[in-house]
């Protein structure tokens, strides 16, 4: 059996030990392991999707400043960032209300960890309450039972 | 039968830093909102607004019920210090780190509340102050602590604080119980510092990081 035959299983707990563990404290780490991720992804196409899948559980998104124009376009580009995963962990340099207008907050359902650096100069304050809309309930289809 | 399964995930830690956080008086009427959390962190010296009426509304039990670990580095906030500000939520606080940028850092309030709740278990204090023996052993007299994590820097020029630091980690009657203190210090000052520590040993040394620590710390 070569490296590449490992089952998924295995190959996710191997990725999870080689790379730092979430959440990253410092942008240095994360950006670490990324790259790592990012690496692992390219090996092998079978490597891509667990290599996806954990790379997703941690988004630390820089600099959200943008203006109201360039919302929709944020928007996807974040899209890519977390679709097809979950996100347990959420760092945001920047405004948390201008990421909750451009992204779902579905997208972050699964959210158990959230950092927020707004900045000084960003606004002049945010609101507390806005940090309560992230708790949420998962909802399993509903099925029916004799 | 039709049946709806729910499972609530929430939020476990929220970190916030470096900004202005405002609480108006709406915040009173949320229902339970942060009923998983179970870290809260204000880094950087945020900004609180509000009043006070609406930060210790949201700042409580009610909203918090399950928060055990809580970091502070110095809040600003025009009209009460952080006794006033997270004095609702520290009875059932187990982990408190404190961190300050400033270089004086001295709240006796907090210290003195501190000293009032029994569930403190573990504290972390990152801070220069040239009353910490005060705020120690005076303010937060009656604390009965697992673990104590401090700089030896934090000592500064005190000549008794160390001796009553050591009397704690002997286990010596104190106005306070500690079982284990815990100095942080880069490894290549380690060698500058500890031969001139009488006893030294009967302290914990780690040398896994600079200062004590403040956003992860969990006690250990």
């Amino acid at each position: 059996m070569s490296i590449l035959d490992l089952p998924p299983e295995l190959l996710l707990n191997i990725f999870e030990y080689t790379v730092p563990v979430s959440p990253s404290l410092e942008h240095e780490d994360y950006f670490q392991r990324t790259q790592v991720l990012l690496s692992f992804a390219l090996v092998h196409s079978q490597w891509t999707r667990v290599a996806q899948e954990i790379l997703r559980r941690e988004v630390w998104l820089g600099d959200i400043t943008f203006r109201d124009e360039k919302l929709e376009q944020h928007g996807q580009q974040l899209m890519r960032k977390v679709e097809g995963g979950r996100t347990l962990y959420l760092s945001v340099d920047g405004d948390i209300e201008v990421l909750l207008r451009t992204t779902a907050l579905e997208w972050w359902r699964d959210l158990i960890y959230l950092r927020n650096r707004p900045m000084y100069h960003f606004r002049n304050s945010t609101r507390f309450e806005t940090f309560a809309q992230f708790p949420s309930e998962h909802l399993f289809p509903s099925f029916s039972t004799e | 039968m039709l049946i709806r399964i729910v499972l609530t995930i929430d939020l476990e830690t929220l970190h916030l830093s470096m900004a202005i956080f405002s609480f108006d008086r709406s915040n009173l009427f949320l229902k339970p909102s942060f009923t998983k959390l179970r870290r809260l962190v204000f880094s950087s010296r945020p900004v609180i607004r509000g009043k006070i009426e609406a930060i210790q509304g949201l700042l409580s039990p009610t909203h918090m019920p399950n928060l055990t670990h809580l970091a502070i580095a110095s809040p600003e906030s025009s009209s009460c210090g952080p006794a006033e500000l997270f004095g609702h939520l520290l009875p059932q606080i187990t982990t408190l780190a404190l961190s300050d940028i400033t270089t004086d850092y001295s709240d006796s309030a907090l210290f003195r509340l501190i000293g009032q709740y029994s569930n403190l278990r573990h504290l972390s204090l990152a801070i220069e102050s040239d009353d910490l023996e005060s705020l120690l052993f005076t303010d937060a007299a009656g604390m009965q602590l697992e673990s104590l994590h401090m700089s030896p820097f934090a000592i500064g020029d005190s000549a008794t604080l160390l001796p009553r630091l050591m009397a704690l980690a002997k286990g010596e009657p104190e106005t306070i119980r500690v079982k284990r203190v815990v100095f942080y210090e880069e490894e290549e000052s380690l060698s500058a510092s500890r031969p001139y520590m009488v006893d030294s040993e009967v302290f914990e040394w780690r040398n896994d990081r600079d200062v004590p620590p403040f956003e992860d710390f969990d006690g250990r």
